[in-house]
């Protein structure tokens, strides 16, 4: 299992080694300057050089993150119980969801400033904005995709609704829900991040935006490489726990975790 | 993260000064004010905080969110037409230090030959509103030159990357960082063809005025203790500025603050105390604005915009 795990890891290693080989030889050949296209070995070298400025700065942008997921689960999770469970409310929450998704967070972004000010607040409010819906979606998804078999089979038992809804509705829905986390979780950072260009004194994105803003492109680079990481982590993070959760679903039967599922 | 923090000491005002923008060579002059001492010996424990535009500094000052502000004195303009209880007490530039900035290559070295070149300026802000200002003063028409909007610092990577001719921003901020990239720069300064329109100064809100008029006297005292010796030891008020922040980046900030400097003169000062905003300044401000930017500016009376009570004794 163990020596499985690391040869699967070595592929995406080497898939990185092969794409920063590529972005290396295509900047020597065509002598981008630095400050337009840095050359791999160049962001690689300025993360080395910036490390605890990356990791103190990624540490708050992670725990925005974190945060903004958490509340988007708590929050998210009983909406889709509420829609599922009543009809009317579906129909009436169901459009103003799709509302604030489409609705640019970065439009209303220097309103935030002066309602919300610059503190970690804003970035949180952003992060959920952006991050709640696919857990909404997914979990409705789940919520409502019982095989009509099981459910006559324990209508037939004399279920009553709501024991219907807990016993079969709510573990059914888990894996899409875990499904709708994932994406969540990596739109979270996103978020924290929009959150940070728009009101922030320390985090990632407010690091990005100071390098922009004195045109050093590697460092912003070295940001990203920051900002990667940070959504890789907190990604695997919620397939560890899903494996934990469900794993008595077929999906986890499988070896070789999937990162699509859905 | 706060930056220029002093140890509290008894009966103090705790105030915030809230800059228009991330640090840049301009805000040195306060962090060497903390750095000596001069807010402290005003009674003052001064917390100073990065802004996120002009703009948005004018508003947070409104809200009251902030004791002060640093902001372009365009934009207070802008607020007060809009309504905003705020006023400016202290101008620090006379000049916006707006010009029109290309690489040595391109030739643009007068106004007549930005005709059929690409201009860059900000999709929203005032170096979009100077453009047609500065073309109509040469006789240039609008349609003779093509104007590119990017936002932020993207302007100065197009400029530099030849995908714009040239670019509109303010002449302290852009030469320091293009000269840093290894490019030479052809400045068109927008004050040399008459366009000359205040730059930033300290503003606050008419509450402050109204409620503890000692406090803004003991802060503009400060101030101009402050910017008189960031004039006379560059050098030092750039290290005050550089301890303790994210990416500090001396070399262009003393670069930026020394340009600076050039603006913070002009003909309607002589004799008048640093700050003092020259009527004349406010006039020619307020009818540019007026023409350029927002008719509502030219309804107000001039007097709404700023006061220069805060000078004499």
């Amino acid at each position: 299992m163990m020596r499985q795990k690391l040869s699967n890891l070595s592929y995406p290693f080497i898939a990185i080694l092969i794409a920063a080989a590529v972005w290396q030889v295509f900047v020597w050949l065509t002598r981008l300057p630095d400050y337009f296209l840095p050359l791999p070995t160049t962001v690689a070298l300025e993360v080395i050089n910036n490390a605890w400025l990356l990791l103190v700065h990624g540490w708050v942008t992670t725990y925005e993150s974190v945060l903004g997921f958490l509340i988007s689960v708590i929050i998210g999770f009983p909406i889709a119980l509420i829609i599922v469970w009543s009809k009317p409310i579906e129909k009436s929450i169901t459009p103003l969801l799709v509302f604030t998704q489409t609705f640019p967070k970065i439009a209303i972004a220097p309103l935030f400033i002066i309602w919300f000010g610059f503190g970690i607040f804003p970035k949180i409010v952003i992060s959920f904005l952006v991050a709640f819906f696919p857990v909404v979606i997914s979990s409705i998804t789940g919520l409502k995709a019982v095989e009509p078999d099981l459910d006559d089979l324990v209508r037939s038992m004399g279920a009553s609704d709501l024991q219907k809804f807990v016993k079969i509705r709510i573990p059914n829905s888990l894996p899409y829900f875990f499904s709708g986390a994932k994406v969540s979780v990596a739109l979270a950072v996103v978020g924290a991040v929009v959150g940070e260009f728009v009101a922030a004194q320390e985090g990632l994105g407010y690091l990005i935006l100071v390098a922009n803003n004195h045109v050093d492109t590697k460092l912003m680079f070295a940001g990203f490489v920051g900002l990667m990481v940070i959504g890789a982590l907190l990604y695997f993070v919620v397939d560890y726990l899903e494996r934990i959760c469900i794993s008595w679903h077929a999906s986890m039967r499988e070896q070789n975790v999937t990162l699509i599922t859905s | 993260m706060v930056l220029g923090f002093t140890f509290p000491s008894l009966a103090v005002d705790r105030v915030t000064l809230r800059l228009d923008w991330v640090l840049m060579g301009k805000c040195s002059p306060f962090f060497l004010g903390v750095e000596r001492g001069y807010y402290k010996e005003e009674g003052i424990e001064l917390k100073i905080f990065e802004g996120k535009g002009s703009g948005t500094t004018v508003q947070l000052i409104a809200s009251g969110e902030d004791t002060f502000g640093l902001a372009g004195l365009g934009n207070l303009a802008e607020g007060v037409a809009k309504g905003m209880p705020v006023k400016s007490v202290y101008a620090i530039t006379h000049d916006s230090g707006y010009a029109v900035l290309s690489l040595e290559e391109s030739g643009i070295k007068s106004p007549k030959d930005l005709i059929g070149k690409t201009v860059g300026v900000s999709p929203a802000g005032a170096s979009r509103a100077v453009l047609p200002a500065f073309l109509k003063v040469n006789g240039i028409e609008f349609n003779q030159i093509k104007e590119v909007a990017f936002e932020g610092v993207g302007r100065m990577n197009a400029l530099l990357m030849k995908k714009v001719d040239s670019a509109v921003g303010p002449f302290y901020e852009y030469i320091p960082i293009l000269e840093s990239k290894g490019a030479k720069v052809n400045t068109l300064k927008l004050a040399d063809w008459g366009l000359s329109i205040l730059g930033f100064g300290i503003i606050v809100n008419n509450k402050l005025i109204a409620e503890n008029p000692d406090l803004v006297k003991r802060f503009l005292r400060a101030t101009t203790r402050s910017l008189t010796a960031a004039v006379a030891n560059q050098d030092e008020a750039i290290k005050a500025m550089s301890k303790d922040y994210i990416k500090p980046e001396p070399q262009i900030w003393a670069y930026d603050w020394k340009l600076v400097i050039e603006t913070m003169d002009s003909k309607y000062m002589k004799g008048r105390p640093m700050g003092w905003q020259p009527k004349e300044e406010w006039d020619q401000t307020k009818d540019f604005l007026a023409r350029y930017i927002s008719k509502e500016i030219g309804q107000v009376p001039v007097e709404k915009f700023y006061t220069n009570k805060f000078f004499g004794q």
